[in-house]
């Protein structure tokens, strides 16, 4: 017992290492905050493209989606980052890679949550609002926004829950995260509290988020349903 | 011009053909021992939260998400370099397949709960009610509405178990992944990688497509 306590709870050796666990706390933040910006955007992007041309456009983008689903995330991370960087020219740097490859994929989801909502939107209440004299962006603002963002948001935090337990992975290709710190950290102080505070940390952190997209869900059937 | 036909040469490939068989072979085996040890406890558990006391519901409940919160590869990790601590020695294939099935258990329980919720009480009663044995009501009324409403979930978490899979690399197992890396270091030839990538495609994107069209179909039909 006394072993597992030296080996597993030191708060020495967690001491020792903070320095080096806190950079890799930033590193995932860093990681995390650009990759889920940028994935949004993407998704805004997909989806306006797959919705603004005809079937065959449509046909295409899923066929992008599909794609980016079937592939993991691991693969796609080791592609951008030696395959698909080099032949673009760019710098070779992990975070870029990773940032990139995050877009691509999550991209991909997220666009389909939005295409999830706009199908949702019944399209009467467009024209009925455009029948009552109503301008462009008031339609957007009080008919449209109110009704997506009820059916959106906690789609759009479940997903950002599933990113964030993504980041790890880059650390698969040299990205300077909290895995690849703990790890660091476990072989200079000879002790394994590291890494598991790394796993306490990130289970307390993705179980308040997904308790958050549970209530959220609540809230939002409630509203739906009134 | 010619340095692009590394990226897609793929008789660039044979010398190292033993070596993508067995990563090929490793991901396989990964995948299907996962299956079989997950399938049993999950059909087990989405049976004993829809079916048992409320405790066990919460208890389930609280381990599913607890075993969904934690990172798959931080798990791998763990157990592989951290749990030798504590007296507990497992090879990489081990400790991967550990990981893999605590995750498949949580998302099967998940996929078969959902499946037995989307099935009306009413229905149990009604066959209960015209004297079938519980074996005969969960393999002819329950078990074809459940699936039909379960198979994307059900596809898709197969998608993710395949996925899951290439976090192997990541503690120098050779599944596909890990086979493609090591020979693009040794031979400097991407198309490895590429070949890979084809790989994991041709195996899941029909999977993904099948789920898609069922959702689809299922959607025209409500």
């Amino acid at each position: 017992m006394e072993a597992l306590i030296k080996h597993f709870a030191n708060f020495d050796a967690l001491w020792n290492a903070r320095v080096v666990l806190l950079e890799g706390a930033l590193g995932t933040l860093k990681l995390g905050s650009i990759a889920l910006i940028l994935s949004m955007l993407a998704g805004a992007v997909i989806f306006a493209v797959q919705i603004s041309g005809g079937d065959r456009r449509r046909k295409l983008v899923e066929w992008y989606i599909d794609v980016m689903r079937a592939m993991p995330l691991m693969v796609l991370l080791v592609i951008v980052h030696y395959v698909i960087m080099p032949l673009l020219g760019v710098r070779v740097d992990p975070f870029y890679a990773a940032a990139f490859a995050f877009l691509l994929k999550h991209g991909a989801y997220f666009s389909e949550i939005y295409r999830s909502g706009w199908l949702a939107i019944e399209k009467g209440q467009i024209l009925a609002a455009n029948a009552l004299g109503l301008r462009q962006w008031r339609i957007v603002q009080m008919v449209i926004v109110p009704q997506l963002s009820l059916i959106v948001i906690p789609a759009m935090t479940s997903q950002a829950t599933l990113l964030l337990r993504d980041l790890p992975l880059a650390f698969a290709i040299g990205y300077f995260e909290i895995l690849t710190s703990a790890r660091a950290a476990q072989v200079f102080t000879r002790n394994s509290t590291p890494l598991l505070g790394a796993v306490v940390a990130y289970s307390v952190t993705l179980l308040l988020l997904q308790w958050l997209t549970g209530r959220l869900e609540r809230y939002s059937r409630r509203r739906l349903e009134a | 011009m010619s340095y692009l036909f590394q990226y897609i040469d793929v008789s660039l490939l044979w010398p190292y053909r033993a070596m993508l068989a067995e990563g090929l072979w490793i991901t396989f085996a990964l995948t299907a021992s996962t299956f079989a040890i997950a399938i049993g406890p999950g059909l087990l558990f989405a049976f004993a939260r829809r079916f048992g006391p409320r405790w066990m519901d919460r208890v389930l409940g609280a381990l599913v998400n607890f075993c969904r919160s934690v990172p798959t590869v931080l798990s791998v990790v763990f157990i592989y370099i951290a749990l030798p601590f504590a007296g507990l020695i497992f090879s990489t294939f081990v400790s991967v397949l550990i990981s893999l099935s605590i995750m498949q258990i949580a998302y099967f329980t998940e996929v078969f709960r959902g499946a037995l919720t989307a099935v009306n009480k009413g229905q149990f009663e009604a066959a209960y009610a015209c004297g079938l044995r519980t074996s005969v009501v969960l393999r002819k009324v329950i078990l074809p509405q459940a699936a039909r409403v379960a198979a994307p979930a059900f596809v898709n978490s197969i998608v993710l178990l395949v996925h899951n899979t290439s976090i192997a690399s990541a503690i120098a197992l050779h599944d596909i992944l890990g086979a493609a890396l090591t020979i693009q270091t040794i031979s400097g030839a991407p198309v490895a990688l590429i070949a890979a990538a084809a790989g994991y495609l041709l195996l899941v994107l029909p999977l993904v497509r099948w789920s898609r069209n069922w959702e689809r179909r299922m959607a025209s039909a409500s």
